[in-house]
């Protein structure tokens, strides 16, 4: 019941944690573990969500921390809890689905340059949370998040300039 | 390309998205979620178990230390094995207490990544401190196990005995270095540089 009640959380968070993957890990193989790791993790802790913070702001913490772990950590060399080798949450049908958007490549390149806090910080952002929302996801002040903000976007727009 | 155009960009790649993306349930179910629930507290349970191994231990080398208290050549070797032992539990304890003090669930990203490297951090250094106890530790345990685990006095065969501790402080303590460069070194670096870059990250920008 638990379980089921868990697949339907992580079936209306997909997009979430495919773009969370797809920013941390450009290699495939990575992607999976990172996406099997992600998904341990929210299953370790769903029993102990109580609703003391929304929905959305615990899996962005649980997913971006798991990532922020694992990119920062050799994998490789560690003993995979998980021996499943595909993709939980893969795109349905390749044949149908258009090639990445020029820009949204060109971003996901931008954000793979980025340290891991930026990381965090721009995919919430292009998620559409609010400031608020997003202080309270990192951990820091608001004003801090609109001045880095501010930052990354001129970074961005001088890259975009350049290509 | 401002960002706000590339944030309607992204809404658009979001809907995409939406109507590709497949979650696989079959497989999903296939982990074995429940063993991974159970596997999650391994680094804290690992050292309980060392801390109670310690504590045992402790006490046991304790008290063999004081039925060979009226003979200082155990005696000595016996309160040495005894307060390395008391480090090492306190070592076990500090871990403990780092790895429960953590909040999985509701801390912001900047709080749980703090705490996991500064746990990480001082479990590299409490690594330092083992590796450069044990030879000292090993000498120091060897004639009081000895004589109270095989009523075995080291001390009658001191060539044996000095060539042992020779071996173990050269050895032992070569190997401890080489050890702890090669393997933990570069790993505190890496974790000190990681805590600067958060607290970079925390601090307002202006």
């Amino acid at each position: 019941m638990e379980k089921d009640k868990f697949i339907l959380v992580i079936k209306e968070n997909q997009n979430l944690i495919y773009k969370i993957c797809y920013s941390y890990c450009s290699d495939s193989e990575n992607r999976k573990d990172l996406q099997q790791e992600i998904l341990i993790q929210l299953w370790n802790s769903f029993s102990k969500f109580d609703g003391r913070a929304k929905l959305s702001t615990w899996i962005y913490r649980i997913a971006l921390n798991t990532a922020i772990t694992f990119y920062r950590n050799d994998y490789k060399h560690k003993d995979k809890k998980v021996t499943i080798d595909a993709s939980i949450i893969s795109l349905s049908d390749f044949e149908d689905v258009p090639e990445l958007d020029e820009n949204i490549a060109m971003l996901y390149q931008f954000i793979e340059n980025l340290n891991e806090m930026d990381k965090a910080l721009i995919l919430l952002y292009l998620d559409d949370n609010k400031y608020k929302d997003i202080a309270e996801i990192l951990g820091i002040s608001e004003t801090n998040v609109a001045t880095k903000i501010s930052r990354i976007k001129k970074v961005l727009k001088e890259q975009f300039r350049n290509n | 390309m401002e960002l706000e155009e590339l944030k309607s960009a992204w809404a658009q790649y979001d809907k995409k998205l939406t109507h590709n993306l497949k979650l696989n349930e079959e497989l999903l179910r296939k982990i074995n979620l429940e063993k991974s629930r159970k596997e999650m507290n391994t680094p804290l349970t690992y050292e309980i178990i060392s801390f109670i191994t310690g504590v045992i231990f402790f006490l046991y080398i304790t008290s063999a230390t004081i039925i060979h208290s009226n003979e200082l050549k155990f005696f000595i070797p016996g309160i040495i094995s005894s307060l390395m032992t008391i480090a090492l539990i306190c070592l076990s304890g500090l871990k403990i207490r780092l790895l429960s003090d953590i909040d999985y669930y509701y801390s912001p990203i900047i709080e749980l990544q703090r705490s996991i490297n500064l746990f990480k951090h001082k479990y590299l250094k409490y690594k330092k401190y083992e590796f450069y106890i044990f030879p000292t530790f090993a000498i120091s345990t060897i004639p009081i196990l000895g004589i109270a685990l095989r009523r075995f006095d080291i001390y009658e065969h001191q060539t044996r005995f000095i060539i042992g501790i020779i071996l173990s402080l050269i050895l032992g303590y070569s190997l401890a270095n080489w050890g702890y460069k090669n393997l933990f070194d570069k790993k505190v670096r890496n974790t000190t540089m990681f805590l600067n870059e958060l607290s970079r990250f925390e601090e307002e920008e202006k």
